[in-house]
């Protein structure tokens, strides 16, 4: 065995799972070997000062707030687990809504609608009832825009009902893509997209205009990835969204087509979507330590 | 009042049973998400985050399944969510009270000992919050809650191997985070040469 897989025998060993057998080996083994006694040490040493660590005491009122983020986010205080779940799909929907126009108010180049190459807008019925109040929201890629300096969430806001207003009398003068004959609104963030509305280069407009601070959880279900690679951040800068903070919103298919001399790397536990959409950052040029 | 029985309660709708189950659990849960999130605020939405999963949840939940289990999975799940909408949105790491007291430029005189020992703390608790979040899940779990592989496999629902090899390298890089921080394996080594000699006279 070599000293990487007697690290996690020490490991355990530490923690008393070893079975018998193991554990006669490893302290056969440990006799011998300064460089495994040395490390024990340390992992001890460690183990020793997490076991000091101050527990933080809870605030006063924790069950008060908790109970009123409840009454506030559910109204009818149904339990059943059926009720329960569509109220969390709405309260994650509402909350993710408000986040992405948040993160598209600031990151500030985004949002100037009127010479945008890439606005997408959707065909369809009649706009369905809405009954949490937001629709689908404003898209514009940061490519031959009028910038916006700041980017503050005001100066984005009214950017933003400029932009509701000129969708919705469709006078938004587009480029480069195609009107679709028909306006759908679609009754969330995720619907809109799930409906391939970037892919399709479709427009979404907003109904009502949400807390621009809530915006940045539209993303929080989608997976990260980075991409790094030589000509990484020009093939983003073309093929993605920018959310502003280094981040892109791209779409699977995209990265599908993604050439050779780009890699995308994820953590462990992210898994590649097979379609719809993923966040992506450019990988960092040094490896943290 | 018996847990079993405030579950049944809850599933039922009732409000006084549940806020007697967040008293009963708040300070286990606050205490994970405390050491999972750096900042407090964070912390503290987290814990809120996992009651209200459980308000939600406890419909389907199962009565003679193991409640705390499902309570830790909730409070790490809600932790690693809210964490990786810091990261999303950039994250504004602000410092908490505690760190900012524990600063060493802090003027006010501390006897050695305790001087020594919040050095100690601090150098653990940035070491444990510079760990990748997955990392830190399981060796919190194992640390401070003390769980067995086994249980921390039912928690994050990975198998034993998984957790062991994974216990194992988050200890290994929180100690390579502490190496690199200067002294601490110095402390640790005066220590243990003093429990030695402690032991043999």
């Amino acid at each position: 065995m070599n000293h990487d897989e007697y690290r996690e025998k020490l490991s355990a060993l530490l923690d008393g799972e070893l079975d018998d057998a193991e554990q006669a080996e490893v302290t056969a083994h440990l006799a011998s070997c300064p460089a495994c006694q040395t490390y024990l040490i340390e992992l001890t040493a460690v183990h020793d000062a997490l076991s000091r660590m101050d527990t933080p005491s809870v605030p006063n009122g924790f069950a008060e707030c908790v109970l009123a983020r409840l009454h506030e986010n559910e109204p009818n205080k149904s339990i059943d687990s059926v009720d329960n779940e569509e109220n969390e799909r709405n309260l994650t929907l509402r909350r993710r809504n408000r986040r992405l126009i948040a993160s598209l108010a600031a990151a500030a180049a985004v949002l100037a609608i009127v010479s945008v190459p890439r606005m997408f807008r959707m065909g369809g019925a009649e706009p369905p009832m809405a009954s949490s109040a937001r629709s689908a929201v404003v898209y514009g890629a940061s490519d031959g825009m009028t910038s916006m300096s700041g980017g503050t969430e005001d100066a984005a806001e009214s950017v933003m009902e400029e932009a509701a207003e000129a969708a919705e009398a469709e006078t938004a003068p587009m480029t480069a893509t195609e009107a679709p004959a028909e306006i759908v609104e679609y009754d969330t963030v995720e619907d809109a997209l799930d409906g391939g509305a970037l892919r399709e280069n479709k427009t979404m407009t907003t109904a009502a205009l949400p807390e621009a601070a809530e915006l940045e959880e539209a993303n929080e279900e989608l997976p990260v990835m980075t991409l790094g690679g030589e000509g990484a951040s020009d093939w983003l800068a073309k093929h993605g969204m920018p959310l502003g903070d280094g981040k892109w919103l791209v779409s699977v298919e995209d990265v599908n087509a993604l050439p050779d001399t780009l890699e995308l790397v994820a953590a462990d536990d992210v898994q590649r979507p097979t379609d719809g959409m993923l966040v992506i950052t450019l990988a960092e040029t040094e490896a943290a330590p | 009042m018996e847990e079993k029985d405030l579950i049944l309660r809850c599933q039922r709708g009732d409000e006084a049973a549940f806020e007697a189950l967040i008293h009963l659990h708040e300070k286990k849960v606050y205490a994970l998400c405390r050491r999972m999130c750096r900042d407090e605020d964070d912390a503290l939405e987290a814990a809120q985050d996992t009651f209200l999963a459980v308000w939600r949840g406890i419909g389907g939940y199962r009565a003679d399944a193991q409640f705390s289990t499902w309570l830790y999975r909730l409070a790490t799940n809600a932790s690693l969510d809210l964490l990786r909408r810091e990261k999303k949105h950039g994250g504004d790491v602000s410092l908490d009270d505690e760190e900012a007291r524990l600063d060493p430029a802090d003027p006010a005189p501390q006897p050695e000992e305790a001087a020594e020992r919040s050095e100690e703390q601090r150098l653990v608790r940035e070491g444990l919050y510079a760990l990748p979040d997955h990392y830190r899940q399981v060796l919190i779990l194992r640390e401070l809650e003390q769980l067995s592989y086994t249980e921390i496999a039912a928690v994050t629902q990975l198998d034993v191997g998984t957790v062991k090899s994974r216990i194992s390298r988050a200890r290994q890089a929180l100690r390579n985070n502490l190496a690199a921080s200067g002294n601490f394996f110095d402390r640790a080594a005066s220590n243990h040469t003093e429990r030695k000699g402690a032991e043999t006279r």
